[in-house]
């Protein structure tokens, strides 16, 4: 990808890439690993980009890959308490709630969340992501909205 | 509509820091293809600092020293001599300095393995630290609704938990908590080229030297490109930007803007002769265990039973610096988790642990999986005596050859 393309789409998804990482690891440290090998693989890429929804899916594809290999390494696998991971700052009270119920939240259900609440894909899109059939994403997206005590709304 | 979950995610945003890692990988990318050193200039560089390095020889590297502690750390033992002396062999002096800011880094001295560079830094010209304290203080905006009768105030910025005391004279305030100097983004390129894309930076935590000077270490870790030679002959650019203080990925202070780049060469090191246990060896099933089938991947709270199958490697290879594992079949490790560390037992009864928390992780060709890890400090492997594999009472030794 040429420099100002790269610099551009950097600007533009660094942000999303990183939460999608985020929503999965729930450590920011790694999220921000993958986030980097995220961007790195872009920098590399011969991809021609149809346009921006096109740039923007390739690098959630991306994301989760990178997260998924990264999950599978042996020594990567530790478990982390919630009070121990280290948190963005909010600027009131209740984000910073609904973020730790979020991240309460399996990571099965973290990322489907996201994806469908935040970054407005279909329920059949996120099945492609993730390799999910519709109603293995629909039941999850049901399940966590059980879970969390806010009200979800669709984009 | 309460859109609360979107909003709360609106303000996640990737760090300042990753940000800028981010932005320069174009940079660096490109420094590799650029710094093409004419061959002749490079030897007589090397020449150079050949001739130079009767008088540097005098001087200990501060990385020594570094690397001294740390073996006591790890093993509980001094150093002894011959230990010291393969680190010495795998160790450069560098004293190249830049200056931004009126702040002066050095590169004291570097230490090279197959797949690792540390450089230990030096910084001078530094801004006093009441300056920093106070200009650290200015950033930091209490909460909205606090406890007035509460002489301390518990603060969470960006992911930090900091302590904040009120003075009752004064009203000022002052903040505890881990704070160190640190550089914004970090890059290097070698000539010729001997990293590939994926690697990664440590920092470690600033230190004092006995004279009172600040040293920071970085650990640059990576995959090496297919024949190339990390510690052959090389012209090293390192590019440091944006010196802080503060904390890391947090709250901190600028205190100098702009990048420091220091250029230097390094002379080939002879490499060591590497041990292996050989084939045919495996772990047993007191150390793995089935990854719970019905949860995925990312759900790594809970593991499964322990498996009737073994974990097979075709063999281990160890240097100096770090301990490659061929694993037989890439597919167990998809559906089998490992407990437990790896040690080195030298003659003496001296144990290293292996640092198995930057691992590196690449496919081969044929399908195997090979995995690479540091040992904290650089091995005497004249003293090594074996491999063994342990979790709580339970140990699986390998011989090394």
């Amino acid at each position: 990808m040429k420099e100002a393309a790269f610099t551009a789409a950097a600007e533009r998804h660094l942000d999303m890439v990183y939460r999608v990482a985020l929503n999965w690891f729930r450590s920011p440290a790694d999220a921000e690993d993958a986030a980097q090998t995220t961007m790195l693989k872009l920098w590399q890429t011969d991809t021609e980009f149809a346009d921006d929804e096109h740039l923007r899916r390739w690098l959630v594809r991306v994301t989760l890959n990178v997260c998924k290999d990264m999950s599978r390494s042996p020594w990567r696998r530790h478990t982390v308490s919630l009070e121990e991971l280290p948190e963005p700052a909010f600027s009131d009270e209740e984000r910073r709630t609904v973020y730790r119920e979020v991240m309460a939240l399996p990571g099965k259900y973290r990322v489907p969340l996201y994806l469908y609440y935040y970054e407005g894909y279909s329920v059949s899109e996120i099945g492609e992501l993730l390799r999910l059939n519709v109603s293995t994403v629909q039941t999850r997206l049901a399940r966590a909205r059980g879970k969390l005590k806010i009200e979800l709304t669709e984009v | 509509m309460n859109d609360l979950y979107r909003k709360t995610f609106d303000e996640v945003h990737a760090s300042e820091a990753l940000r800028q890692e981010v932005l320069n990988m174009t940079k660096q990318e490109k420094a590799v293809v650029r710094r093409q050193v004419p061959r002749m200039v490079l030897i007589a560089a090397i020449v150079v600092l050949a001739l130079a390095g009767t008088a540097l020889a005098a001087a200990l590297p501060g990385i020594q020293e570094w690397f001294s502690r740390q073996w006591t750390k790890e093993t509980g033992k001094a150093i002894e001599t011959d230990q010291m002396g393969v680190i010495t062999k795998l160790t450069d002096a560098v004293g190249v300095s830049d200056t931004v800011d009126g702040v002066t880094v050095t590169v004291d001295s570097v230490t090279r393995g197959e797949d690792v560079v540390w450089f230990l830094l030096e910084l001078d010209g530094l801004p006093a630290e009441e300056e920093l304290e106070k200009a650290f203080d200015a950033l930091v905006e209490p909460q909205p609704e606090e406890d007035a009768s509460n002489p301390q105030k518990e603060y969470h910025i960006n992911g930090t938990d900091i302590t904040v005391s009120v003075s009752s004279g004064a009203g000022s305030t002052s903040i505890t908590g881990p704070r160190e100097y640190f550089f914004g983004s970090r890059a290097v390129s070698f000539d010729p080229a001997v990293a590939d894309s994926n690697y990664y930076w440590e920092i470690g935590r600033n230190e004092l030297r006995a004279d009172g000077t600040r040293m920071i270490l970085l650990k640059y870790r990576f995959d090496p490109l297919e024949n190339a030679a990390p510690q052959g002959a090389l012209v090293v650019t390192l590019e440091l930007s944006d010196l802080s203080w503060g904390i890391f990925r947090s709250t901190a202070v600028p205190v100098a803007e702009g990048t420091f780049t220091l250029e230097f060469s390094l002379p080939a090191i002879e490499p060591a002769k590497p041990l292996t246990t050989g084939g045919g060896t495996a772990l047993g099933e007191p150390f793995l265990r089935d990854i719970d089938p019905s949860l995925e991947f990312w759900d790594t709270n809970t593991m499964g039973p322990r498996p009737t199958e073994e974990m097979a490697f075709l063999r281990t290879k160890a240097t100096p610096t770090n301990l490659t594992i061929y694993w037989a079949d890439r597919e167990q490790l998809d559906h089998l988790h490992i407990t437990g560390d790896w040690y080195l037992i030298m003659k003496d009864g001296t144990e290293v642990r292996l640092d198995t928390s930057g691992g590196m992780y690449t496919d081969l060709p044929g399908g195997e999986r090979v995995s690479r890890f540091l040992w904290p400090v650089p091995v005497d492997l004249n003293q090594a005596k074996s491999l063994e594999y342990r979790y709580g009472e339970e140990v699986q030794a390998f011989d090394l050859k």
